[in-house]
């Protein structure tokens, strides 16, 4: 397989950073009571990652094994701080609606520990396919429960009401956190008998395989006693 | 180790490394901080837009009365007078308090009033618009639509307003309600006392911060008969109560003329004021009105599940208890 498609893969689905690592749980308990809030930090999760990743991969050789966590620090926390200006300057809303979340972001256990696992082991290409990825999984995770949560919780989807009927429960981190319980179960479900039928499959072919080299083998010999 | 081996190791590499990191990241974010700088009035003129979309307004920030700004039940934030179309309205950042799980809701809250003073008052001619920017700990304030706000509005009697009375609005969320009410009281005392001149009479008095300029009161053969109208404290609205003190400077009579809570309070336990005196209420809320809390209630045999009614009924005890002399030196205003 493509490197870079199985990166793209793993970032996504196999090494979801939601569902499958359980990484960044603070902003995924805080924002998913409302779909545009939880699109909208996945989103700018998308660019401080891809960007962190970018550098800390440039300067991995620079940097020495003693400091790397410090200076990972230094350049995330640049990073988001830098991304909160802009946003303050241009987008006044999604940094409202982000709140003391945003800045939270300098200490998402995702973006250090893709720095660490990832950006400072490979090129600059592969961590920023990588970090676009991961973003990616993240973003997608925080949406779809950010729209189950807000359509149980308020009856609207992206602020946009279309039914009256609401669970308030939905609305609050204890109900963002079943809703979180239950999107792990069901996604572990899926990818698990995903790769249980491509199991079964490898091993189906493996089986067809061996038995056709024997059969092959068994002629062979025949054909030498004759 | 010699300078050279210094310069040489691992140890300068690690602090030349990170101070080098650390300086450029200090000077990339001085030079984005000056780019992307927002200043106050950008933040204040941003707020202001957002209570009035799609319309161009101007405005005058006026600095905050601090005497008027805070209290149990509100605090006011930031005051604007409108000026150009929207001349003889005030805009008003409010915090309203005693929310669900004791937190806050904040509000821009737009005033309709004739600005005077206390020689020639204006006047208070309700709210226009309330527009929700926060809130803390208000998990169900979601189930507050603009109707529900609009009635609050439109229930505003000489009281103030009340979400919470004899037909009460029903949200799910009737604390968040309460503090939004909170907030619009707030607005109406704040401008009624800042820009219409309208003072409260009873202000420099002792407990004062319940009772409204609409209480009364006579003085015969040193007994004070009051007809105290205290300020909604939502979920409660205004309660009515004809206190009558003896010489003795207790209460000799408590009658609920007006209840504020739909019914709920119970006659024994207002009969139970009759013989105290300022020393017990003061004991129960504090003179600033301070302590609200049901153990402290409960400790003196006066809890009933209306918490927020029974601040009020012991603030027009305490107010009518404390106030004795001051009262007989005045000689009644009715």
């Amino acid at each position: 397989m493509n490197k870079y498609k199985k990166i793209t893969l793993d970032g996504i689905i196999f090494n979801n950073p939601t569902f499958m690592l359980v990484l960044g749980t603070c902003p995924t308990l805080g924002l998913i009571s409302n779909a545009l809030s939880a699109l909208e930090m996945g989103l700018t999760v998308i660019v401080v990652l891809t960007l962190s990743n970018m550098i800390i991969s440039a300067l991995r050789n620079l940097i020495p094994n003693e400091v790397r966590i410090p200076c990972y620090i230094v350049v995330i926390a640049t990073l988001v701080t830098l991304i909160r200006m802009v946003l303050d300057k241009f987008l006044p809303d999604v940094y409202e609606a982000l709140g003391n979340l945003l800045a939270l972001i300098v200490v998402n256990c995702i973006i250090l520990g893709r720095a660490e696992a990832f950006a400072n082991k490979h090129t600059v290409a592969e961590s920023a396919v990588d970090g676009v990825a991961t973003g990616i999984g993240f973003t997608m995770a925080l949406t779809v429960m950010g729209i189950i949560c807000e359509f149980l919780g308020k009856g609207s989807l992206f602020g946009l009401q279309i039914m009256d009927f609401s669970i308030g429960l939905f609305s609050t981190p204890a109900g963002a956190f079943i809703i979180f319980g239950l999107s792990i179960c069901a996604f572990t479900a899926i990818i698990d008998n995903f790769q249980r039928a491509k199991r079964v499959k490898a091993n189906k072919l493996a089986r067809e395989n061996l038995l056709g080299a024997d059969e092959a083998g068994n002629q062979t010999v025949e054909e030498v006693k004759a | 180790m010699t300078a050279k081996q210094f310069f040489k190791s691992t140890a300068f590499k690690c602090i030349a490394v990170l101070l080098s990191i650390v300086l450029i990241c200090g000077i990339l974010l001085t030079i984005c901080n000056s780019l992307f700088y927002v200043s106050a009035e950008e933040r204040t003129a941003r707020a202001v837009a957002k209570v009035f979309p799609g319309e161009e307004v101007t405005f005058e920030e006026d600095s905050v009365n601090t005497r008027y700004a805070d209290t149990n039940n509100y605090t006011v934030e930031q005051a604007f007078t409108m000026t150009g179309t929207r001349e003889g309205q005030y805009l008003l950042s409010i915090i309203g308090k005693n929310g669900y799980n004791s937190g806050t809701v904040t509000c821009w809250i737009l005033v309709d009033a004739v600005s005077g003073t206390a020689a020639d008052p204006g006047s208070f001619n309700g709210i226009s618009k309330v527009v929700i920017t926060g809130n803390e700990k208000q998990s169900f304030i979601n189930n507050i639509g603009d109707s529900d706000i609009q009635a609050v509005i439109d229930r505003q009697d000489e009281d103030g307003f009340s979400a919470y009375s004899s037909s009460g609005i029903t949200t799910g969320a009737t604390f968040s309600l309460g503090a939004i009410t909170n907030a619009m009281n707030g607005a109406k005392t704040y401008t009624e006392s800042v820009y219409c001149g309208l003072v409260n009479p009873y202000e420099e008095w002792i407990a004062s911060a319940n009772i409204t300029s609409a209480t009364t009161y006579t003085v015969e053969d040193g007994v004070v008969t009051y007809n105290i109208v205290t300020a909604a404290n939502s979920p409660a609205a205004s309660f009515t109560i004809e206190i009558v003190v003896g010489t003795d400077k207790t209460i000799t009579s408590y009658t609920i003329l007006v209840d504020g809570t739909q019914n709920w309070s119970s006659d024994a336990i207002y009969d139970s004021f009759v013989g105290k005196d300022a020393a017990f209420f003061a004991g129960v809320i504090g003179e600033n009105g301070e302590i609200r809390d049901n153990s402290n209630f409960g400790s003196n045999g006066i809890s009933t599940g209306a918490t927020f009614s029974n601040y009020l009924c012991l603030s027009a005890a305490l107010f009518a208890t404390a106030n004795y002399d001051t009262a007989v030196a005045e000689g009644g205003n009715a």
